[in-house]
């Protein structure tokens, strides 16, 4: 047990000393889960509220489909990334592989089911509603998605916000994507996991004691506002 | 000129839901619209709001869309208090002068005990009520209300009443769907049924 309590005075010690390796992962991890959760956003919330407020042929197959991909096992996206990526492969001369852009990628895919099926259920539960009652009152198309967007603002950004909590924990694919290069593709989740191989308990608690705050805050925002909601 | 619907056929799918071969309506005037559950009168009204414009046949409507008002029966509150939702329909087309408006028709329907009230939380008669003030907010020509007093007790509905008889005046065209002998005994106007298709 000691070596537990020993590991959590340094890493205190570790994040109040501001240890320059540890806050480069922090902010890459934050980094590529923010920049692959804006790319998915900014695409499929739109797409995700637009395919909602329409019936369209297929809409139940759609839904399955979209639905189903949420479940996929995150290590089968990163292989396939990995195998997409690698220097023989179709795409190979991009030199993505290892490489936080490869990060980014992957996070994108595993999230964007996430994004695309909640928003187009929010979408089909509420925006129909809300745009017919814009109708209803004399609003053009303008003014229809401003409401719609005004109405579902707290919905939204709860969605973006579960879409970066997702990302932001995502190890297996990270993993085979990234390859936990040091100084470069090493993100908190990859460490901790060579973190705890290797023995060092300390940099692996303080690691894990900050994506814990970073995580609990997001959920502990979703669920105030989902009161308020 | 007014209102006047020729070999009106509505389908959802394969199934037909409305087919009206002649029905007018009369300018300036109430009318009840009656039948089963099934018969098309929401649908109708949909189609008169021109909000619903997948129909085959033939309808004259003077009205421009701006110029109609349709209030649903169970109606969807914005977010915001009463008097957001009212000033929502006078923003869209930048009235003027909105603030004293919205002041003038909560006045004038009773509703400014409400006014800072969150909409969404209202009750099913004040729901209502803030409804058809709002469809009312920008005056306009042609009101459609889908059962406006189901859900609502004696006391609601004879108030709905009294709004739309303070609004009568202004030579509204009102087109009702409503089963409640509490309009016909309280508010004048021709009833026209609407027969259900049988299949």
């Amino acid at each position: 047990m000691e070596y537990i309590l020993n590991g959590f005075i340094k890493a205190f010690q570790l994040i109040i000393s501001f240890d320059r390796e540890l806050y480069e992962v922090i902010l890459l991890s934050v980094g590529v889960a923010f920049l692959s959760t804006l790319i998915i956003s900014m695409i499929f919330i739109p797409l995700g509220l637009k395919l909602g407020l329409r019936k369209f042929r297929g809409e139940v197959i759609f839904a399955r489909i979209v639905f189903s991909l949420m479940g996929i096992p995150s290590v089968v996206v990163g292989l396939v990334i990995a195998l997409l990526l690698s220097r023989r492969s179709v795409f190979g001369f991009l030199e993505l592989l290892y490489t936080p852009t490869a990060i980014i990628i992957a996070q994108s895919l595993l999230i964007l089911p996430l994004c695309l099926s909640l928003t187009y259920t929010l979408s089909r539960s509420k925006a129909r509603k809300i745009n017919r009652v814009g109708k209803i009152l004399g609003g053009n198309r303008k003014n229809r998605l401003f409401l719609i967007l005004k109405e579902l603002k707290d919905e939204l950004l709860i969605i973006v916000i579960t879409c970066f909590s997702r990302a932001i924990t995502e190890v297996g694919a990270v993993m085979i994507v990234g390859g936990n290069l040091k100084g470069e593709t090493r993100v908190m989740t990859t460490s901790i996991s060579m973190l705890n191989s290797m023995g060092d308990y300390s940099t692996g608690i303080a690691l894990g004691l900050i994506l814990l705050s970073i995580t609990f805050m997001i959920n502990n925002f979703i669920y105030v506002h989902k009161e308020e909601v | 000129m007014g209102i006047k619907i020729r070999n009106l056929k509505k389908k959802f799918g394969n199934k037909e839901v409305l087919n009206i071969e002649n029905l007018d309506f009369k300018i300036g005037e109430t009318t009840y619209l009656l039948g089963e559950n099934g018969a098309g009168k929401s649908t109708l009204l949909n189609i008169l709001a021109k909000i619903d414009l997948e129909y085959v046949g033939d309808i004259e409507n003077i009205f421009t869309r701006e110029e109609i008002s349709l209030v649903d029966a169970n109606p969807y509150m914005l977010k915001g208090d009463v008097y957001e939702n009212i000033a929502y329909p006078l923003k869209i087309r930048k009235v003027e002068n909105i603030h004293e408006r919205v002041e003038e028709l909560l006045w004038k329907f009773d509703l400014e005990k409400l006014k800072d009230k969150i909409a969404s939380k209202l009750s099913s008669g004040e729901t209502q009520k803030v409804a058809i003030v709002r469809g009312l907010s920008y005056e306009p020509k042609l009101l459609l209300l889908d059962e406006p007093t189901a859900n609502l007790d004696k006391d609601a509905k004879l108030e709905l009443i009294e709004i739309l008889k303070k609004y009568k005046n202004s030579g509204i065209t009102i087109i009702i769907v409503t089963h409640d002998h509490n309009f016909f005994e309280n508010f004048h106007g021709e009833k026209i049924v609407i027969e259900k298709i049988r299949s």
